[in-house]
């Protein structure tokens, strides 16, 4: 079943046109990954999709229902989780409170009864750090220990988990990962590429871009490039590393002609 | 977060608010009428970190919406002979219904351009306190608002102690409630909103409504704060509510420490006692004070409440170690 149908999506600045009438669609329980050189749209296209920004033409159907520009917290209520390039988090809080903001959407108590302190809110209170802590256990890699440990204090990589940890947090049906292993020593990204797959196998269908080509290769199913904002091409790993247009848009031509 | 065993701080904190005034009675009138004004700047520096310290939006316009509920509650008292205790919800109410048409027109904007439009909102309705001579009656204020009664006693020049007790009442409300509310879901999704709007919006929250409801909860107490500020003094002026006011306002939330529940309290401390205590150096007080506040943004940017952590968190280890 297709979760994302994305038709004709096309988002300019000014002049500049920087995501240009791409189709693609994902499946449901699938890794589905987005690659393309630097400034070909890949960003772009994820906050078009996601909300950040209005576009400017074009549809994208999620679950059947029509969210094109809905905002930011409507869309992730709808179930799309998502993380930000260079590990954006909560910087005043620790991880687990990083992550217990992610259950916002999927908890009610309000103003009233958190002053008055309800039976309600504090059972939904207790209810927030059990989930915020499963999704922690389920990321690992020593967040589990440190999270506590206030967030200025943490390293880039543990950032970077703490983020995709909020955005697990808000139960999506699908994540957004923006280069999660940006910065990352090669153990690391092996054990990001292990995580990438346990968060599928809980049912949560990837939506993954990536510079690092042998990472996204290895595991995802399908794959779509961007280049200029055009879409190049899309299909399996196999497919898209014979690819002569994705060759040529990563190495040049030259290159490009003499890997016939 | 939710901290469950806080009574023993709630209980420490009423017992030192219970005896600070008879402390204060002791030094002298003056200084009674001075815990006052810590008192009410207590509940605004309190109330606009909500805002600023834990919402991150630069709100201006907390000075003038005390002035708003000032003369709410006082012209209900003054024209139609409302009964003083019921105007203090009014004038807290009064306060929301303008901050929220405020608000709503300009949180959109982020950053230094909230700041700025609710700063020209503060020149706005200054300019109206002032002009609106029929309703205001400009630069003379108010006056003579009737004093209000309790028990049939009317509190009058002679009963400044029960004001500090009714002020510091309301204080330990403000903080009470902003504590209620920092360590909830809501108060959550401030501080997120604070940290990084974008990244906020994208986990779900509704960053627009979330800053209102900050806002508005803000400009409640500041309403407050106002009504038993203009009883208090039996008048509300322009002059009561103007940008000198705001200013100490706001260096009282800085000072004491942005984000923190107490700061601002010790912050109004700060700011009503330090210049009282400086007025021997003449006309350089001022000047004093500003290389006073110099050094604490140098030396405890994060507010004289980051230094008393600071001592508690050395004053743990020390015991630790013995």
């Amino acid at each position: 079943m297709k979760l994302i149908e994305v038709e004709n999506l096309t988002k300019r600045f000014s002049g500049l046109v920087a995501v240009n009438n791409v189709d693609f669609y994902i499946n449901e329980g699938e890794i589905f990954g987005l690659i393309g050189p630097n400034g070909s749209g890949k960003t772009v296209m994820f906050n078009t999709i996601t909300g950040v920004y209005k576009s400017n033409g074009g549809k994208v159907v999620f679950n059947g229902e029509d969210i094109t520009d809905l905002p930011p917290h409507v869309i992730n209520e709808k179930g799309i989780g998502r993380t930000f390039q260079g590990s954006k988090v909560f910087l005043g809080l620790t991880p687990l409170q990083n992550v217990m903001v992610g259950r916002h959407c999927r908890t009610r108590s309000h103003l009233g009864s958190a002053i008055i302190r309800t039976p309600f809110t504090l059972e939904e209170e207790r209810d927030t750090e059990e989930k915020a802590m499963h999704v922690i256990e389920l990321v690992g890699m020593g967040l589990v220990e440190r999270k506590d440990t206030p967030i200025k204090d943490l390293t880039y990589v543990m950032r970077s988990l703490t983020g995709i940890a909020i955005a697990l947090a808000t139960e999506p049906k699908i994540i957004f990962l923006d280069e999660p292993i940006a910065g990352m020593n090669p153990t690391e990204i092996v054990q990001s590429m292990e995580l990438i797959k346990r968060i599928r196998d809980t049912g949560i269908t990837v939506f993954l871009v990536e510079h690092n080509m042998k990472a996204i290769m290895g595991i995802c199913e399908r794959i779509m490039v961007l280049n200029m904002g055009y879409k190049i091409a899309e299909g399996t790993p196999q497919e898209i590393s014979r690819n002569e247009e994705v060759i040529q848009a990563y190495l040049g031509r030259k290159y490009g002609a003499e890997t016939k | 977060m939710l901290k469950a065993k806080k009574w023993p701080n709630y209980l420490i904190g009423s017992a030192v608010a219970g005896v600070a005034p008879l402390v204060f009675g002791l030094a002298g009138p003056f200084w009674v009428h001075e815990l006052f004004l810590i008192a009410i700047f207590g509940i605004m520096a309190v109330s606009l970190n909500l805002i600023l310290g834990y919402t991150g939006q630069g709100d201006l316009a907390h000075g003038v919406l005390f002035g708003f509920g000032g003369y709410t509650s006082g012209l209900l008292v003054m024209r139609l002979g409302v009964n003083f205790w019921v105007t203090i919800p009014i004038a807290g109410i009064a306060a929301v219904i303008v901050g929220f048409v405020v608000a709503y027109a300009t949180l959109r904007l982020r950053g230094v351009y909230f700041a700025l439009a609710t700063f020209a909102f503060t020149e706005l309705m200054l300019e109206a306190y002032i002009n609106l001579r029929g309703i205001t009656e400009g630069l003379e204020g108010l006056m003579p608002i009737p004093k209000p009664s309790i028990a049939g006693l009317t509190l009058g020049p002679q009963q400044t102690i029960i004001w500090v007790y009714i002020a510091i009442a309301f204080l330990l409300f403000t903080v009470f409630v902003t504590d209620r509310i920092v360590h909830s879901r809501v108060g959550r999704a401030f501080i997120a909103i604070r940290d990084d709007q974008d990244l906020a919006e994208s986990a779900g929250i509704n960053t627009f409504w979330y800053k209102m409801l900050s806002f508005c909860i803000a400009t409640f107490f500041a309403g407050i704060a106002g009504a038993l500020y203009a009883s208090y003094h039996g008048m509300m002026s322009p002059g009561d509510c103007n940008i000198m006011f705001l200013f100490l306002i706001i260096v009282a939330c800085v000072s004491g420490g942005l984000g923190t529940l107490l700061g601002p309290v010790l912050g109004a401390v700060f700011v009503i006692v330090v210049p009282e205590l400086l007025r021997v150096a003449e006309v350089y007080y001022y000047l004093i004070f500003g290389g006073v506040l110099i050094t604490i943004t140098i030396f405890a940017p994060k507010g004289i409440m980051g230094v008393v952590t600071l001592l508690q968190n050395w004053l743990r280890a020390k015991v630790a170690r013995q």
